[in-house]
């Protein structure tokens, strides 16, 4: 589970990342198709944020106690 | 829209990496071997800290990260209307509920946070100027400008490079919060937030000013006023002075909040500074911009005659005169009090007043009654109503605040039958008892509370050790009405006597600071809904892009 948040995390900046580019180009060349790219870009970063936030919390829950955030912050009775 | 997205994703890829490169939330445990490291699962965690153990903490962080987040949207609506040179009222219009949103959480989110430090820490209040509760208070204030602003360029093109500054200034507010509750930079009760990553929020902060700051004098010529100020006694002073006392306060707020830093930096030692230098400085500027409250909405656009400053303000300040006078006569000496409260009158009356006429006026010519008046007052106009309620709330809030003045407080040693007093109550010890849960142990005190002799029922403060994180804390018991709380704390148990050490408050009128936050929150929800002129607007728009369709078909 922590390699599917990290994959979220990196795939979250790589669309992040895109986004900026595709939307700065966009709109400085008003090419329509660069804007929507920019906008899915934004809508998977979204998602790829979402999917590191469920990874985390299913650690949480499971008490995954190899992630050392969890380690660090939880324990079965708190 | 394409460097909105520009500007969202820029924020969204410093999050991104920092969460990745620098504070991963994902990074495993191992333990050293001589095969070399070998995954490790300890069978048990560190435990959450005790002080977050709190059911208002499950929402506080997310409400001001709703907030923080949030003023992402309207500041990258300014900068992309900066880059476009499309800087007329558009981009406030199209970001106005996108300011009413993060505004709305950021406030639930301080509040939430006064109600846990009040419920946690046991010091007897709710909100002691700790750099990080100022931190989330810095950005607010900055907003609130913002949202009163904007409305001087709808109505009159006016203080556009104004906006521009405050929604920069909201949004460096909102990264310099994050900033300060995440470095460590200055202590705080908020320790537990620490880690490593200032350094790159430092940097980060340096890009959005020059970023930001750049792009407005590059375009500043494209921002110059449609209009000039009619009169200093008009609506847009009114909102011009809000604008800069709520300025003051943020710089007020802020000087004091970096103040350690600033000091370590100059004279190489942290002079830290404490809630009164924050209380002399911000109780009258909060006076200020509560009698702004209520008289800026009694202000005509544009000039205000006389006879209408006499017509408006007659009824609240005749109210106010009278609450405040008796609020004398009953005993009321504390003056920023006897302030808040006479203020608070006069807000409320005017507000009253507002609902009042446009009511009568909408019986007058439509013979409606009084409630279904108020009804559709409100709703074809939620804006401007909705604005009302809020300032309701606002008042509320200062009624709670007006109410620490009146703080009374005692401390004893205290076991089965001793008594403490405190006002006219009186809370007499039942029993001491000892326990444990999975979770940690416990010592609790019973006591009876009484006040004029008449019994209240009982409260049982604790005082718990917890296991994992092998701390201490107090756990508080609170008696809340209307008109004051009892609040008693287990702060410990005396070595010498083995008795248990209470702290007893009343504290007058706090209930009223978290129903003048719901009442806000309501509110800002009411002006948030879109009002039968909007929505009217919104159809005759709809039915002309349909006729134009239609033609252009044809």
């Amino acid at each position: 589970m922590n390699e599917v948040g990290s994959v979220g995390l990196i795939a979250a900046l790589a669309f992040a990342a895109y986004g900026v580019v595709a939307g700065a180009m966009g709109g400085k060349l008003r090419s329509l198709r660069m804007v929507r790219s920019a906008e899915r870009a934004a809508a998977a970063f979204f998602v790829m944020i979402t999917l590191a936030i469920v990874a985390l919390e299913i650690q949480i829950l499971r008490d995954n106690f190899h992630n050392a955030y969890v380690a660090a912050h939880l324990c079965p009775t708190s | 829209m394409p460097y909105v997205v520009a500007i969202l994703m820029a924020t969204g890829a410093f999050f991104a990496s920092i969460t990745f490169f620098v504070a991963n939330p994902f990074g495993e445990l191992f333990m050293a071997s001589t095969a070399g490291p070998r995954p490790f699962q300890p069978a048990d965690g560190n435990g959450l800290n005790p002080l977050l153990q709190y059911h208002s903490m499950v929402i506080h962080p997310p409400m001001l990260y709703l907030g923080y987040v949030g003023f992402a949207v309207p500041f990258a609506f300014a900068m992309a209307a900066l880059i476009t040179r499309q800087l007329g009222d558009n981009w406030i219009r199209t970001t106005r509920r996108w300011t009413m949103v993060p505004w709305m959480f950021l406030g639930t989110g301080i509040l939430l946070g006064g109600r846990w430090a009040y419920s946690v820490l046991g010091w007897g209040g709710y909100w002691g100027w700790d750099p990080v509760e100022n931190a989330s208070l810095l950005p607010w204030l900055a907003g609130t400008a913002f949202l009163h602003s904007v409305m001087i360029q709808e109505k009159r093109g006016m203080l556009k490079v104004w906006n521009v500054v405050l929604i920069i200034t909201t949004f460096f507010l909102c990264i310099f919060g994050t900033f300060l509750t995440r470095s460590g930079i200055v202590s705080s009760v908020h320790a537990f937030a620490q880690s490593n990553i200032g350094p790159f929020f430092a940097v980060f902060l340096g890009i959005v000013l020059l970023f930001s700051v750049s792009l407005l004098f590059l375009r500043v010529e494209f921002l110059k006023s449609e209009n000039k100020l009619d009169s200093v006694v008009s609506r847009e002073s009114g909102f011009l002075f809000n604008n800069w006392i709520l300025l003051a306060a943020v710089f007020a707020v802020l000087w004091g909040t970096i103040f350690p830093i600033i000091s370590k930096a100059v004279q190489g030692v942290t002079v830290t500074v404490g809630a009164p230098f924050f209380n002399k400085v911000a109780v009258p500027i909060g006076l200020l911009l509560l009698f702004l409250t209520g008289a800026g909405p009694l202000l005509a656009w544009r000039k205000t005659s006389f006879q209408s400053l006499r017509r408006n303000f007659t009824l609240p300040l005749a109210a106010a005169v009278v609450v405040g006078v008796a609020l004398f006569l009953s005993g009321v000496r504390h003056f920023y009090a006897w302030m808040s409260l006479f203020l608070c009158a006069f807000v409320a009356v005017s507000i009253l007043q507002e609902f009042f006429k446009g009511a009568r006026t909408r019986q007058k010519t439509g013979g409606e009654n009084f409630l279904r008046a108020i009804y559709n007052l409100t709703m074809r106009n939620t804006r401007r109503y909705g604005g009302y309620v809020v300032h309701l709330g606002i008042v509320l809030l200062f009624v709670g605040f007006a109410g620490q003045a009146f703080q009374a407080k005692t401390k004893g040693l205290m076991q089965d039958g001793d008594e403490l007093r405190v006002k006219n109550y009186v809370l007499r010890g039942i029993s001491v008892v000892s326990g444990d849960t999975p979770n940690y142990t416990f010592q609790k005190i019973r006591l009876a509370v009484s006040k004029d002799g008449q019994p209240l029922g009982t409260l049982e403060p604790d005082r718990r050790f917890y296991k994992a994180s092998q701390q201490p804390t107090s756990h508080v018991a609170i008696r809340s009405s209307l008109a004051e709380d009892v609040y008693a704390v287990l702060a410990g148990q005396d070595p010498d006597t083995g008795k248990a050490i209470v702290e007893v408050f009343v504290n007058p009128l706090v209930a009223w600071v978290w129903i003048g936050g719901f009442v806000t929150f309501l509110g800002t929800l009411l002006a948030m809904v879109p009002s039968r002129v909007e929505r009217q607007m919104a159809e005759m728009r709809q039915a002309q892009e349909a006729g134009v369709g239609v033609s252009d078909a044809l």
